[in-house]
């Protein structure tokens, strides 16, 4: 996907044809949504005509290839999560979008207890928040999911035309780190804030609930690649960097660990 | 006995608290009333979502306005918070407390975490 985007950009052609040839997870929709729309953004004219028949059906049922001139297709097993696109001031679009997914009474959400949906949600809150506070995006942000029934998964992607995770660290706290050990430093719970307000603690909430979730979390950030499952992370560099970023959850829907806490926090011991 | 009760979802006039932007308006009501002499209890009824993000804007950014006893003698226990609710404020009330106390710190931990110690 990254390799074809740098092909598109380099090319002198203003128009642009793009193939799907093979399987894609629908929710990566989410960064080639991102991709696309800069490349339209540049004055390219996209358009995107050939697509094995099984990830065209997808991408029309989850709308995201109506962007490109398809009519939709109806998701009667309602397992598609919508690609949409929304502006970082537009926090209620985002609210209402996750809302209508994302609660308990949700057409085609698997069964899931509201806990580990409520945690689900924030998470999402979480990441967007972030894409909203850090990424300065001027592209927009990207969002799209899928629910896997019969493996009990949902993957979500949110996708940011930013400038990376990276780049903020460089000009925040003027410091310079390759792609990989930015997004490394990022994920372990630091934060660029250095103003009246703290911050810091999204990623490791998220982290923490993957963790107890038994899911996944990749976050692709320029040329930084960083994936979280089963207890443990795996880091590297890139060939082709995302402009941007992206942060794709995983989460396994058929979960029952309890997210109850162990102990209760006394609220009389709170400030 | 509190003399204001904000509530979270009255002043955002929202249910979900997720957003920073919101957190800075509740922010702005519980500054106006302590400055006021007031002692404040923050609500947490009808929250359906939460997010660190908005109780850093909300309540974290107190303790850079406030020393940590005047907001201990002024702050009451949350009303109507469910358990996860009053666990993340926690950790974003630990995390602000420190943060306040050294900001400096954290800016030198990640600059020695990345190679760049001076």
């Amino acid at each position: 996907m990254l390799q074809a985007d740098a092909a598109i950009a380099a090319s002198a052609d203003s128009w642009c044809d793009v193939s799907i040839l093979g399987w894609m997870d629908a929710n990566m929709c989410a960064p080639l949504g991102a991709l696309l729309q800069r490349q339209i953004v540049a004055g390219k004219n996209i358009t995107v005509n050939q697509v094995t028949p099984e990830t065209e059906k997808i991408l029309c049922k989850n709308e995201f290839l109506e962007r490109f001139g398809r009519l939709s297709i109806a998701d009667r097993h309602k397992t598609t999560i919508k690609y949409s696109e929304f502006r970082p001031e537009d926090k209620e679009a985002f609210q209402r979008y996750i809302a209508s997914h994302f609660r308990s009474k949700s057409k085609g959400l698997p069964k899931m207890s509201d806990l580990l949906l409520r945690k689900f949600r924030e998470s999402l809150f979480e990441i967007y928040g972030n894409a909203v506070e850090h990424s300065e995006t001027q592209g927009g942000i990207f969002a799209c999911g899928q629910f896997y029934p019969g493996r009990h998964r949902l993957d979500f992607s949110i996708a940011d035309l930013g400038v990376g995770i990276r780049e903020r660290i460089r000009r925040d706290l003027g410091l310079n780190m390759n792609p990989q050990e930015a997004v490394d430093w990022a994920l372990k719970g630091n934060t660029t804030r250095t103003g009246k307000r703290p911050g810091g603690l999204g990623f490791s909430l998220i982290r923490e609930f993957v963790q107890l979730n038994k899911g996944r979390i990749i976050v692709l950030s320029d040329a930084g690649y960083w994936e979280f499952a089963e207890g443990k992370t795996n880091v590297l560099s890139i060939q082709w960097p995302f402009p941007g970023t992206v942060v794709t959850i995983e989460i396994n829907t058929a979960d029952k660990a309890s997210y109850r806490l162990k102990s209760e926090v006394n609220p009389n011991e709170i400030f | 006995m509190p003399d204001v009760i904000i509530s979270l979802v009255q002043v955002i006039e929202n249910k979900f608290c997720t957003a920073s932007d919101d957190g800075e308006k509740v922010y702005s009501r519980i500054v106006e009333a302590i400055k006021g002499g007031d002692k404040v209890q923050i609500s947490f009824e009808g929250v359906e979502d939460l997010t660190s993000a908005f109780l850093n804007a909300a309540v974290g950014q107190l303790y850079g306005e406030f020393p940590e006893d005047k907001l201990r003698s002024v702050l009451l226990p949350p009303l109507e918070a469910s358990p996860e609710d009053l666990a993340l404020l926690k950790r974003v009330v630990d995390r602000a407390k420190a943060f306040f106390q050294d900001p400096e710190r954290f800016k030198r931990a990640a600059r020695e975490e990345s190679g760049n110690a001076n």
